[in-house]
């Protein structure tokens, strides 16, 4: 049985509106592609580089941290704080000459399954854009 | 089973015994994913001793079969591979305690919403993607640490700080409940800026006899200690049990003072009344206001001449200039804070000359309630603070001091608008013959009843101008004020002769928030108000568990919303303390001191200031924390880390996670 | 006892620190595997093409692996009882790391064979080595950040100051508080101690794992604090962010260089597409701000790293016309004949005059990764400068352009922020 790898998408979902729309897209029955796997954190703010680069590391195309709306964190402030720690990450990749747009920091919102699958739906435009420059971490 | 060995040489320690439970949820999941061919999958992973599918797992059937596994194969950890966390996450939890494990040794798995639901047409690939969710909880069951619940036990007792029309309300709200409070308000009465006024909108009540029966119901309330005067000066511990220190200055009068105001009437110091804005005058010795409550006299000490008049009038030898500052430590289970907002100094934009000389004839809307007060120097009466005329043309101006980013304030204060439509139709209606103009960027009266307020002073004849005037210049000759102002409907550049100019100045965050925030540990926005912990959702709490806010020191509110939040939080206040005790789920922050190097990253993070510097290094406070997890990334050493999301369990389920799945055969 | 010394690719210096253990009356060996009870050391300087003993029991590798070196590392691996890394090059790929960006592939020696013993730094310190030696199981590190007089509050970032700003520091006020950034929290105790000639640590020495990743971690949270636009996306359905730049993490100009400078061949991250130019030194420093120059070729610089370090400060002096003190010339002439004497003991395996050139280089450069040079001055006073005042390091203007040093040994690039976009050099002997 011949096998190809296909794309690989990491997301990074907060307990709070994260899982809670992408709960919701279920819910709803959206569709969305089987490349998208979710992991499960408290806090957007919880992620760290470290959990990014493990993601990489095992094999993932791209990462990306969900989490609340901006001043609607449920711990606060843990997704600006996250968003700053992506940026730098971020800038860290394209130093490296890859492609930014495998790292992306997105909001959703708990009751709109569209915004999950919105983000998701993005992720894979980049990640299609990415590859086409040759910029995934990959070879 | 090359996996298997692999995995196994991976983790050579665990010898924990996993249980795994695929639902089918009836169609919803096994009709797009294989459940049997995930169970079957599972026993394949390291350290996984039982594996099933059930057609109902949150069914009692299904509840009975894992307790029964759980009890016949010995299981240690168990994974549910169904719903969302939040849907049966719970369920299951509880299945495991009541067979002896720690709930926390669940791990759920979600197949549906995050797999059969959305990949509907892609039978093999949901499946395989379930293998792979199922294989992430089993390896971050493997290191699922126990949780305990700890019992704490709380003081009955609530602190309200701010005696304005929110703390009011939120501190006679919990003394109903019986709950004792504790009432701190920095001046010498309470009441707050409500008294102030001399109408409130939409129906043009007077705010005395609205309030009044709320602050002596506050006042001689059993439950209610009152502290007026005073100001708290520290706070320590956590939701349940707080240790406040509040100071009182002292008032130089006892409490058997009778209020009847002979002190007052010999005392020869005078001085513009605080809280007059000005408008009015008052006494070295004096009270706030006529039905200021508590009623007894308080020296100014600042500004008392030591004369000595006061002390010999007082027929019941009330005043002892004697007393002292004093403290007085309580212990509470919850704090309000509604310590209310400012009026914004319009003396910053230069080009509106408010306060400098000869631009007399500017005021404010708080000066103009003041004024046309019933027991202001004017008699209630609208006089021209430069010569006692009566005007023949006023200018009110809006948005003084907020959506203004030249002054930093870029929101909108929401009460002005309907603060000048009201004051507007008082002018017209006591001064018939008065011209009065309102220059205004948008009038926003959103609201019952508040629309139609503006239409009826329309009709009154107030005239209103779309645009933000440039400037106010002093006219000497014509002895009035020139308002520049472009109306922006006719695109037309006016000039406005004003004999008062009043400003609807903003609402802004007190000056002494930046210091309280600081005692209480509350974070704060940018625009200086008290931030609460989720804008829609939780609008009462702060950032801090226990500590809760009330009215204008959350963003800019009016007398409705105060009354209605400071109601919300007392029950937010209470509905903590009721039980005597609070149940934590100890999921929080542990620090290796090992790897710990006091750099205090950690203490930065903390959004709810749940980690102290203690005897030289950072300590988690225990019931503070909540186990977000700010902090895991910000530590440079991973010296900190949240019981059960720690790096190497959170690395546990990456690794699994990240590995991309196998496309449909050829 | 004997052990091996093995110099690979890169700068000489951590194995010219090994000359210091050269007839040192306190070499010898306990509780190594095996060797429970003292043992007498022998030194065997294994640089001729790996003629290899028949065994050895401990290996010691300074400097970074390629993939010619693969055979030979695994053959030392087989003969040597114990394999330690020495130095940052050898444990994390180190500075010569830097050109992973470019896509060189660098190794530290983990990543080829097992290595029992890591001692870091760049330069790594021989007192470590030798207390590690003289008792393999009671060594014991502290930690930097626990010991720098200066004191941390770690509060939110303000703005991200860089070196060529150059303020005046308080002796008690932490770098990162005024805004440098340094990563002296991930650092153990280190022999240079480059925080106390006024330069912000970069971490050559962590005690773990991923340092720079964490590091980074850590700056961004600290970054925190700040008010986001959102946007809805053209699919409407979230918020658009983390695309554009902000003030604060523009201001890191070289993130690679900043946070890695000496992990990034240890790094998850695959070698990097940056085009290389064919020359691991133009590999290195392209990418670099002009004010870290001095601060790596001070480090990675071998036996020239004196006269590799002035030609660069020299080239962008002259460029930008800075007038140097008369003192500050003279010192720096002494610096280079120091050199000539630190090259000499180098060659001929002489621990007294390594030990007095080197006592005297720290003299006047504070230490041997040369952290008190800078552009048109010093940074700290030491004692043995006389009118200190005169040549005290002032912040010097970004200037765009190109830039040759006297002795035309060194030419470089700058674009408008201060990044070198080229760089040629003759062979310096490293």
């Amino acid at each position: 049985m011949e096998t190809k790898t296909k794309k690989n998408v990491v997301c990074f979902m907060c307990a709070e509106c994260g899982q809670g729309a992408a709960n919701t897209a279920g819910v709803a029955r959206m569709q969305y592609d089987t490349s998208i796997k979710i992991i499960r954190v408290k806090c957007a703010g919880q992620v760290g580089p470290i959990q990014i680069m493990d993601a990489y590391k095992n094999g993932a195309d791209s990462v990306a941290v969900i989490g609340c709306c901006f001043g609607a964190c449920h711990f606060f402030n843990g997704n600006l704080v996250s968003l700053r720690r992506v940026k730098l990450l971020k800038k860290f990749i394209k130093e490296m000459g890859y492609s930014e747009l495998i790292l992306n920091q997105y909001t959703a919102r708990a009751a709109e399954g569209e915004t999950a699958v919105g983000d998701f739906e993005d992720i894979l435009e980049k990640l299609k854009q990415a590859i086409e420059n040759k910029g995934v971490l990959k070879q | 089973m090359v996996e298997k060995e692999k995995d196994k040489k991976n983790n050579p320690k665990s010898n924990e015994r996993i249980g795994v439970f695929v639902c089918h949820c009836g169609h919803n999941i096994a009709d797009v994913v294989d459940v049997k061919a995930v169970a079957e999958y599972a026993k394949t992973l390291p350290n996984v001793e039982f594996s099933t599918d059930n057609m109902f797992m949150c069914s009692k059937q299904g509840i009975e079969l894992i307790k029964n596994a759980v009890k016949e194969y010995n299981l240690t950890r168990t994974v549910v591979a169904s719903c969302s966390k939040t849907q049966h996450g719970p369920t299951f939890a509880r299945a495991i305690s009541e067979v002896g494990l720690n709930k926390h040794l669940h791990q759920q798995v979600n197949i549906r919403e995050h797999d059969s639901w959305v990949h509907q047409k892609d039978h093999v690939e949901a499946t395989e993607k379930a293998k792979q969710l199922v294989k992430a909880g089993v390896n971050r069951a493997r290191t699922l640490e126990e949780v305990r619940t700890q019992k704490i036990q709380i003081t009955k007792a609530v602190l309200v700080i701010g005696g304005g029309i929110a703390g009011l309300r939120a501190a006679r709200d919990t003394a109903d409940s019986g709950i004792p409070v504790y009432l701190v308000e920095r001046e010498s009465s309470i009441g707050g800026h409500m008294t102030q006024l001399n109408k409130t909108f939409p129906t043009n009540e007077c705010p005395q006899c609205s309030i009044s029966p709320l602050t002596n119901a506050v006042a001689t309330h059993e439950n209610v200690t009152l502290f007026t005067n005073s100001i708290v000066s520290s706070v320590d511990g956590s939701i349940g049990n707080f240790t406040v220190t509040i100071t009182t200055k002292p008032r130089y009068v006892k409490s058997n003072c009778t209020s009847c105001g002979e002190c007052a009437s010999v005392c020869p110091v005078e001085l513009p009344a605080e809280w007059d804005s000005g408008m009015g005058i008052r006494k070295a010795i004096y009270k706030l206001y006529p039905q200021a409550i508590p009623s007894t006299f308080v020296v100014d000490r600042k500004n008392c001449i030591d004369c000595g008049r006061c002390v010999e009038t007082c027929p019941v030898n009330a005043i002892d200039f004697s007393l002292k500052k004093s403290k007085t430590k309580i212990k509470v289970g919850s704090i309000i804070v509604a310590t209310g907002y400012e009026e914004y100094d319009p003396s910053e934009i230069e080009a509106y000359h408010y306060k400098i000389p000869g631009y007399e004839n500017i005021i404010t809307q708080l000066q103009f309630e003041r004024m046309m007060g019933p027991t202001s120097l004017t008699g209630g009466q609208l006089l021209r603070p430069s010569d006692g005329r009566i005007p023949k043309n006023v200018v009110i101006i809006q948005c003084v001091g907020s959506r203004n980013e030249l002054v930093g304030n870029e929101y909108c204060t929401g009460v002005c608008c309907m603060f000048a439509i009201k004051n507007a139709g008082i002018i017209k209606d006591t001064y018939p013959d008065s011209n009065v103009y309102i220059c205004y960027i948008d009038i926003r009266t959103p609201g019952l009843y508040y629309e139609e307020y503006y239409k009826a002073c329309q009709k009154k004849g107030v005239l209103f101008i779309r645009g933000r005037p440039s400037e106010i210049e002093a006219d000497p000759e014509n002895d009035c004020l020139k308002v520049y102002v472009e109306d922006t409907f006719m695109a037309e550049p006016m000039e406005l002769h004003a004999d008062l100019v009043i400003l609807s100045a903003a609402m802004v965050a007190p000056k002494g928030v930046g210091l309280l925030g600081s005692r209480l540990q509350l974070l704060r926005g940018k625009e200086g108000f008290i931030k609460e912990f989720h804008i829609k959702m939780d609008p009462t709490r702060s950032s801090r568990d226990g500590i809760f806010i009330a009215g204008a020191i959350q963003g800019p509110k009016d007398i409705t919303q105060s009354v209605a939040q400071g109601s919300a939080a007392a029950v937010g206040a209470v509905s903590s303390l009721v039980k005597g005790y609070i149940e934590k789920e100890m999921i929080i922050a542990k620090i290796d001191y090992d790897l710990c190097t006091k750099c205090r990253a950690c203490i930065t993070a903390c959004s709810p200031s749940a980690i102290l510097w203690e005897n030289g290094k950072p300590v988690v406070n225990e019931v503070g924390c909540k186990g977000c997890g700010i902090c895991m990334p910000a530590c440079p050493t991973h010296a900190i880390q949240v019981i059960n999301y720690r790096e190497e369990q959170l690395r546990d389920e990456i690794e699994a996670v990240a590995h991309p799945i196998l496309e449909k055969g050829v | 006892m004997k052990i091996g010394i093995f110099q690979l690719n890169g700068c000489t210096k951590c194995r010219n620190e090994i000359i210091n253990l050269i007839g040192n009356p306190e070499l010898i060996v306990r509780n190594v595997k095996d060797y429970e009870e003292e043992t007498d050391v022998k030194l065997i300087w294994c640089t001729d093409e790996y003629n290899l003993p028949s065994s050895i029991d401990i290996a010691i590798f300074s400097g970074y692996a390629t993939s010619e070196n693969l055979h030979c590392l695994q053959e030392i691996r087989k003969i040597a009882n114990q394999v330690f890394t020495f130095g940052s090059c050898a444990t994390d790929g180190g500075i010569f790391g830097l050109a992973y960006q470019k896509g060189i592939e660098i190794f530290p020696i983990s990543k080829i064979i097992s290595v029992d013993q890591e001692i870091r730094g760049c330069l790594a310190s021989g007192d470590h080595l030798l207390a590690l030696l003289k008792d393999y199981n009671q060594f014991q590190s502290e930690k930097l950040c626990e010991k720098c007089p200066r004191e941390s509050t770690c509060s939110f970032l303000e703005e991200i100051v860089h070196q060529i700003d150059l303020q005046e520091l308080d002796e008690k006020q932490c770098f990162n508080d005024v805004g440098y950034t340094c990563s002296g929290y991930i650092a153990n105790n280190c022999q240079e101690r480059c925080i106390d000639f006024g330069t912000p640590c970069r971490g050559c020495n962590p005690f773990i794992d991923d340092s720079s990743i964490r590091m980074l971690g850590m700056m961004g949270t600290l970054m925190g604090q700040m008010d986001v636009a959102t946007e809805a996306s053209s699919k409407g359905a979230t918020d658009k962010l983390a695309d554009e730049e902000d003030e604060i993490s523009s201001a890191y100009s070289d993130v690679v260089g900043t946070f890695f400078r000496f992990t990034l061949a240890n790094s998850p991250i695959p070698p990097g597409k940056i085009p290389s130019s064919g020359n691991i030194i133009a590999d290195i420093m392209v990418g670099r701000p002009i004010e870290e120059l001095p601060l790596i070729t001070g480090m990675m610089g071998g036996k020239s790293f004196i006269s590799m370090t002035i030609d660069i400060l020299d080239a962008y002096e002259k460029g930008i016309k800075l007038e140097l003190d008369n003192e500050l010339k003279t010192i720096r002439e002494q610096l280079l004949e120091l050199e000539k004497k630190y090259k000499l003991a180098c060659e001929n395996m002489d621990p007294n005059l390594y030990a007095e050139s080197t006592e005297n280089i720290r003299k006047l450069a504070g230490n041997m990764n040369l952290s008190n040079l800078y552009f048109g001055g010093m940074k700290i006073k030491l004692d043995s400068f006389k009118n200190f005042d005169n040549f005290r390091a002032h912040p010097i203007p970004i200037q765009e352009g190109t830039y040759t040093s006297s002795s035309k040994n060194v030419t470089f690039t700058l674009d408008s922020r201060g990044i070198i976009t080229n760089w040629e050099s003759k062979n310096y002997e490293l």
